[in-house]
């Protein structure tokens, strides 16, 4: 428990949060000292994204991550194809070793005094480390290599990483959204690890606190009416510019708010109510591109004539993994916290790794007139995430409090996902969620504390 | 006159041919160890150097390691 003494006086963390009115103080999104407490004890715990294996083919091929507020070298080894993270962080005086963003190296080598790390880490030379007059016996190479993240996964692709020792496995921390994250990452036939991501990836910086877009948007289907107002009355939601067909062929399903409050994920979701895939479609005003998602559609029916669809979200929606990672079936946005009131969103906009040349561009193409910072859609969004930040942190705005009481009291559990609580689809579950996860993370001295480890913990604060 | 070696370390130019030194290349080190270059990053900095010769350490021969700038005599093909 950390008393935060600031504004409103002296105050736990958890009073911050009123259940019983479904609303959360503005301190939290503009207190300083609850951020460098959330880098503590969330980005120092969680399970953060890195990226994905297709940015990194060949041995020795790096990119440089962000976890929390602090960058990682994620590099393929040269010699046993292994991936590896570590912080970007000369051991010696904590130069950044790497001031590319990718590459490919044989070695990373810090300009400060050339202390040299393989693609293993491992500290392989110091300038005049032989000389008579320097070292001598005083660097034991084989303790100061680069400091590497505790545990490592390549999900289906997907690249994740903590700095916890004792956080629980990556597929326990993901709980019953595994096969959904799974589900994303599948080619359009339906082939695990199928995808491949454009780069160099969109990334831009917002003047905003990381949970405005990383909690707000993780579901927000009230926000679009007004926010997209205009590129709706353009025509420019009409996705690839086509507009939409409707499908002849019904495919039953149902689509909710949800919201896991013992682990955080949630978002949008759809559940499948049987096996098979819904109908394809046209949708693309390229040549060639409806035909063949119609063909991968096809071959994905026959992977799943006997396979119910794991839950997941639809068409432009998304759920998320907490802390920050919104996922869709194309794309793969997470937010990097860089202070109080500066976060940095990355996109990798994803294409079925075996599409042709013509299919990839035209997902390229979109991806580009959708996305990030002179996209038609987000830039919509950035205008509101720029300007929550500035009206929430005067001394009379952050003793308000903001509102997050859409649906509270009105879901239910549903057995499809066990632990997590379904909601109509414009309610705000999934935020409420997110602050459940956020005050248990922000109380806990340890793992110990916190479910699924420690079940008896999980709780309900709404 | 003698060849100019094509590899020459000294003076304020021999920063740029050790960057670019390629593979292939014989090192010779100050205490008289001697190899080939396997791989250079081009920074500037080590270069990985597989030892066939190491008077003071017999044992290092066929090993490679990586040589910092400032431990070698010369370089040549």
């Amino acid at each position: 428990m950390v008393d935060i003494i600031r504004a409103r006086g002296d105050y736990s963390i958890a009073e911050y949060i009123d259940g019983e009115k479904g609303t959360v103080s503005r301190e939290l999104y503009v207190n300083p000292d609850i951020f460098e407490q959330e880098m503590e004890q969330i980005f120092q715990r969680c399970w953060l994204f890195l990226g994905h294996e297709s940015q990194l083919p060949n041995p020795g091929d790096f990119i440089v991550s962000r976890m929390g507020t602090e960058e990682v070298i994620v590099v393929r080894d040269r010699n046993d194809n292994k991936i590896r993270a570590f912080l970007n962080s000369c051991r010696h005086r904590g130069m950044k070793v790497c001031r590319y963003d990718e590459g490919n190296a044989l070695v990373f080598t810090c300009p400060f005094h050339a202390w040299t790390y393989d693609t293993t880490g491992s500290l392989v030379g110091a300038g005049f480390y032989n000389h008579p007059d320097a070292y001598t016996d005083t660097l034991p190479r084989e303790n100061w290599g680069l400091s590497e993240v505790a545990q490592f996964k390549n999900f289906y692709g997907s690249l994740w990483a903590t700095w916890d020792p004792k956080a629980p496995s990556f597929e326990d921390y993901l709980g019953p959204f595994a096969e959904s994250l799974r589900h994303c990452l599948q080619s359009s036939d339906g082939d695990d690890n199928g995808l491949e991501f454009f780069t160099p990836f969109q990334r831009h910086r917002l003047p905003t606190n990381w949970k405005v877009p990383g909690f707000t948007s993780v579901t927000d289907l009230t926000h679009t009416a007004m926010t997209h107002r205009s590129s709706q009355a353009a025509g420019l939601h009409q996705d690839r510019g086509q507009g939409k067909e409707k499908p002849t062929i019904p495919f039953p399903q149902e689509k909710y708010a949800i919201g896991d409050h013992s682990l955080g994920h949630g978002g949008m979701c759809t559940f499948y109510n049987q096996a098979g895939v819904p109908q394809y479609t046209n949708e693309w005003f390229e040549p060639g591109v409806d035909d063949y998602f119609r063909e991968a559609t096809e071959r994905k029916a026959q992977k799943y004539v006997d396979r119910v669809m794991a839950p997941h979200g639809w068409g432009g929606g998304h759920f998320a993994i907490f802390p920050a990672v919104m996922v869709d079936s194309w794309r793969l946005r997470w937010y990097h916290p860089h202070e109080t009131g500066m976060t940095e969103r990355w996109t990798l906009s994803g294409v079925d790794k075996n599409a042709p040349k013509e299919v990839k561009d035209a997902v390229r193409h979109y991806s580009e007139r959708f996305n990030g910072p002179i996209g038609f859609f987000e830039s919509d969004d950035m205008e509101n995430w720029n300007y929550v930040y500035p009206a929430s942190q005067g001394a009379r705005a952050r003793k308000l409090d903001y509102f997050f009481r859409n649906g509270i009291g009105h879901g239910k559990y549903d057995d499809r996902l066990p632990g997590v609580i379904v909601n109509g689809s414009y309610t705000e579950e999934a935020q409420r969620a997110r602050f459940s996860r956020w005050l248990a993370f922000m109380e806990a001295k340890s793992w110990d504390d916190l479910y699924p480890i420690n079940k008896s913990s999980a709780r309900r604060i709404w | 006159m003698a060849e100019a070696n094509k590899y020459d370390l000294s003076g304020q130019g021999g920063i740029q041919v050790w960057t670019n030194l390629p593979d292939g290349v014989k090192i010779t080190l100050l205490n008289g160890a001697h190899g080939e270059v396997i791989a250079n990053p081009h920074d500037g900095g080590f270069i990985l150097v597989k030892f066939d010769e190491f008077p003071t350490d017999p044992s290092r021969v066929g090993t490679q390691e990586y040589v910092f700038f400032n431990e070698v005599r010369s370089a040549q093909d």
